[in-house]
């Protein structure tokens, strides 16, 4: 374990920030004297002090509170989204690609049929539909989300399913499920990893975007894509107000791009070096 | 050939119709009435309902949006009654396609130097820089990008202008935002072909036979370094009309974008469906005509299309 951390500093980089913004998230709206919504008159604006440590917004609330609340929603969509797409995608790229065939044919062109649209619309339109919650964000992502995922999954399976081990698995009489769990999912699992760590960031992008155009989470309740665009209105007088959202967006999804990176690189290890990316750069001129 | 092009137009036309349907649903699902606002009648409301259709069944109104939709109508605004949809959309493309192209523009140019660069350097600060360069702009959301460059070079350096279209400098800030994640995404391409393709025997039979290190790759690699990038350029167009609708409102472009965020805050049914139509289209248009570049390009593809 301590070497793989060892040999793996994406990897490592990103789960350590990512492990700090949980807490924070977790923590500081537990622990706060200040609630996200409650509004103080007197004390509009504010600049960053011990007691407001971000300061605060226009109608006086804690910015600090409401940028870790808002991480809450963040990481509630991002890892709830991911966790159902993730589960999807397996099943209906396992299904596909090991029953083949005309199923196959059928269930992968379904898919090419809702990929063909960008996921954004979908989500705009029953955002707005199903009214501005978690839930119907939540809903939004999953149509599209788990595409690429069963793509991938579904080429694994093709690919191991006629491997020496699968065959034998069968004729000692193994139910389709059974060689998928035991034999061919475990050994596939490397690019399906790989997919799975990516989609978390590109779900918080997504919640973020859509408060940002005012399809997403609803006031007062606060995601870090609306404090952004609240805070827009005096950004020109008041700069540290949308600066603070940002840079925790950023900072989450960073960590999350850091893991994925750190993943993809450790899968590919058959390069004999970590950073794939750093140590593709052979020196071809040479 | 004809085979391929044939089942890629079905599955286009399938993709669309599955978009305008649900998307027709969806809106009739939207709360409350567009032309609810305290002081209407009952009897008004009604009147007026009467005359954009809406009393009819919802099956018979799908029916009329389809019809009216072949013949390229989409209704009018319900905001803008004296509008129609078709006209907002012609009034807004030019912006946004000139953006949209600008940006694709500047991230092929830009990723393909930064990939190759990044594979073919010796100097691991240009190979770890680059490499976070990537993950940055792959990390980091349009309109954050947007923001920052706004809060940067707009009001602090007063380099660039940071609203309108007025000049070509106004499309300095918006162009960059929109193009940093296409660059990032064609970078990691560009750099995982390239060396892909440097291992191959074409390469070294070139370099072999005396032809240069720059010649190679111009007249050799790059062909086949710029395929998956070919592929790319239907996901990007989804990404650059979606991008726009936070990069037009920011930076107060007249396009597509800000014309869909104006009317979501508005909740003008008819041209959140229209646009939404509208954009389907384009993108599955774009993701065809890559498919079919590709396929024709590329020969493995088609045969392994089922």
């Amino acid at each position: 374990m301590k070497a793989m951390f060892r040999k793996n500093p994406l990897l490592t980089a990103g789960l350590i920030i990512l492990i700090l913004v949980i807490l924070l998230a977790v923590l500081v709206p537990v622990f706060s004297p200040y609630s996200y919504q409650a509004q103080d008159v007197d004390r509009q604006n504010l600049s960053s002090s011990v007691s407001h440590i971000f300061g605060t917004d226009k109608f006086g609330r804690d910015i600090f509170v409401r940028v870790w609340y808002g991480t809450r929603i963040s990481l509630l969509v991002g890892l709830g989204s991911t966790a159902i797409c993730g589960l999807f995608g397996i099943l209906y790229g396992s299904a596909a690609g090991y029953a083949g065939g005309k199923t196959d044919l059928i269930l992968m062109r379904l898919a090419d049929i809702i990929d063909a649209i960008p996921s954004l619309l979908y989500v705009i339109l029953i955002t707005l539909a199903l009214g501005a919650n978690v839930g119907s964000i939540l809903l939004g992502i999953c149509i599209s989300g788990w595409i690429d995922l069963a793509r991938i999954v579904r080429g694994e399976v093709m690919r191991l399913k006629t491997r020496e081990y699968c065959i034998a698995a069968r004729m000692t009489g193994a139910t389709a499920g059974r060689i998928l769990r035991r034999y061919i999912l475990p050994n596939g699992a490397g690019p399906v990893i790989v997919n799975i760590t990516f989609m978390v960031p590109k779900a918080i992008f997504t919640e973020a975007f859509l408060s940002f155009v005012g399809a997403g989470i609803s006031a007062p309740a606060a995601s870090l894509g609306t404090l952004i665009q609240d805070a827009r209105s005096q950004m020109l007088v008041y700069p540290a107000q949308i600066l603070y959202p940002i840079l925790i967006l950023c900072i989450l999804l960073l960590s999350m791009n850091l893991i994925g990176a750190g993943v993809e690189a450790g899968e590919n290890q058959s390069e004999a070096r970590m950073f794939i990316s750093f140590s593709q750069g052979k020196g071809y001129r040479g | 050939m004809p085979k391929y092009i044939g089942k890629r137009i079905l599955i286009s036309v399938l993709s669309l119709f599955m978009l305008v349907t649900a998307g027709f649903f969806l809106t009739r699902m939207m709360p409350g009435s567009p032309f609810q606002s305290g002081n209407v009648s009952e009897d008004i409301l009604k009147s007026i309902e009467k005359e954009y259709g809406l009393d009819r069944p919802v099956l018979k109104q799908y029916q009329v949006y389809l019809k009216n939709l072949l013949r390229g109508d989409l209704g009018v605004s319900l905001k803008k009654p004296d509008v129609t949809v078709v006209e907002v959309i012609i009034r807004a493309v030019p912006s946004t396609a000139i953006l949209g192209l600008l940006a694709i523009l500047t991230a092929s140019v830009l990723g393909t130097v930064f990939g190759i660069w990044q594979a073919s350097s010796k100097n691991k600060v240009v190979r770890g820089g680059i490499f976070f360069g990537a993950i940055l702009g792959t990390g980091i959301p349009n309109f954050v990008i947007a923001l920052l460059l706004i809060l940067l070079f707009g009001v602090k350096l007063k380099l660039f202008p940071i609203a309108g279209l007025t000049d070509s400098r106004n499309y300095v800030l918006p162009v960059l935002s929109l193009a940093a994640y296409p660059t990032a995404v064609i970078t990691r391409l560009v750099q995982n072909t390239f060396c892909r393709e440097m291992e191959k025997d074409y390469v070294v039979m070139a370099r072999a036979k005396g032809l240069g290190y720059r010649r190679t790759i111009l007249t050799h690699v790059l062909k086949n370094a710029w395929i998956p990038v070919l592929n790319y350029l239907g996901p990007a167009a989804a990404f650059l009309l979606t991008g726009s609708f936070a990069v037009e409102s920011i930076f107060t472009i007249p396009g597509l974008g800000r014309e869909f965020v104006n009317s979501i805050g508005n909740r003008d049914y008819t041209l959140i469906l229209g646009l939404t139509v509208f954009m389907g289209i384009v993108v599955i248009g774009i993701n065809l005509l890559t498919d079919l570049l590709t396929a024709w390009l590329d020969p493995r593809v088609r045969r392994t299309f089922l």
